[in-house]
């Protein structure tokens, strides 16, 4: 399940805060979820592990991505840390929500969620259905009010 | 309205905003915020008039400071801003009369500053920094 906390204190885990830094020696892979993030987010598409096409055409080396695109390539893969996520573009934190197996942590970020749930997503360790109820949680500090 | 153009590696940097402002490079992925750092960081070497920051895990607060004061030049360019935001940092940039571009994300950190949004344009060889 994807946990989401903004309290620092709830995690149970160490936290990456630079992303970008670790995801060197990160590869990708030629799944669905890489090619939509490299189409949306870096208008590029995949080539091999080690590199992308950007939204000029060129080949480039998979460290030249943007920050949002590592955390979201680092986010499907890894499940025992905790990501600092207040870089993420706002383009980017819908896709979050498929990384399913992650744990991230948002410091000072008014994150809306705009897409469904795929299934339940923890937040600060209550969980939560539906997107709205998730986002209303958000916004109110982890409490779900209803409608 | 303040404009610097620069070429660096066959890109064009064109930068017409106001000296003594701060503007937010928008808050969308994949923009070309860090690549702007990046090319701003290769300028560096061979300009004066820009001053590129970005996050490093072993520097504390009064290296900045003193990049910052020894700074005469135009612009500085604060890259993952998020990681290290200091409000002080910025306006010590103002109080010298610098442009200050900012890649931020953090509401809480936005809503401290006087910030403006700008027009970021990327092509192939060049970026076109203007007010909206």
């Amino acid at each position: 399940m994807l946990r989401i906390y903004t309290d620092k204190k709830l995690l149970d885990v160490p936290m990456i805060y630079d992303c970008d830094s670790a995801f060197e020696g990160i590869k990708l892979t030629n799944i669905d979820f890489t090619n939509r993030v490299l189409g949306e987010i870096e208008l590029g598409e995949y080539v091999d592990e080690d590199t992308f096409k950007d939204r000029f055409g060129r080949n480039m080396y998979i460290s030249n991505l943007s920050t949002s695109s590592k955390i979201l390539l680092l986010a499907s893969k890894c499940d025992n840390y905790a990501l600092f996520c207040d870089e993420i573009g706002s383009n980017a934190v819908d896709f979050l929500l498929e990384c399913i197996n992650a744990i991230i942590y948002f410091e000072g970020r008014n994150i809306e969620f705009k897409t469904e749930l795929i299934e339940p997503v923890s937040y600060n360790n209550k969980v939560y259905n539906t997107v709205h109820e998730l986002n209303s949680a958000i916004a109110g500090g982890g409490v779900y009010i209803g409608n | 309205v303040f404009t610097l153009v620069i070429d660096v590696n066959e890109i064009s940097i064109d930068l017409s905003l106001e000296k003594g402002k701060a503007y937010v490079l928008g808050t969308d992925g994949g923009t070309g915020k860090t690549y702007l750092y990046k090319l701003f960081n290769a300028y560096e070497n061979f300009g004066d008039n820009v001053l590129p920051l970005t996050y490093e895990k072993r520097r504390d607060d009064s290296d900045i400071v003193k990049r910052i004061n020894n700074f005469n030049g135009d612009v500085v360019l604060f890259d993952r801003f998020d990681l290290y935001f200091n409000k002080d940092f910025v306006n010590l940039c103002l109080d010298n009369g610098f442009m200050v571009l900012l890649d931020l994300k953090c509401d809480k950190y936005i809503n401290s500053l006087k910030v403006q949004p700008v027009n970021f344009v990327r092509t192939k060889n060049r970026i076109e920094v203007k007010k909206w």
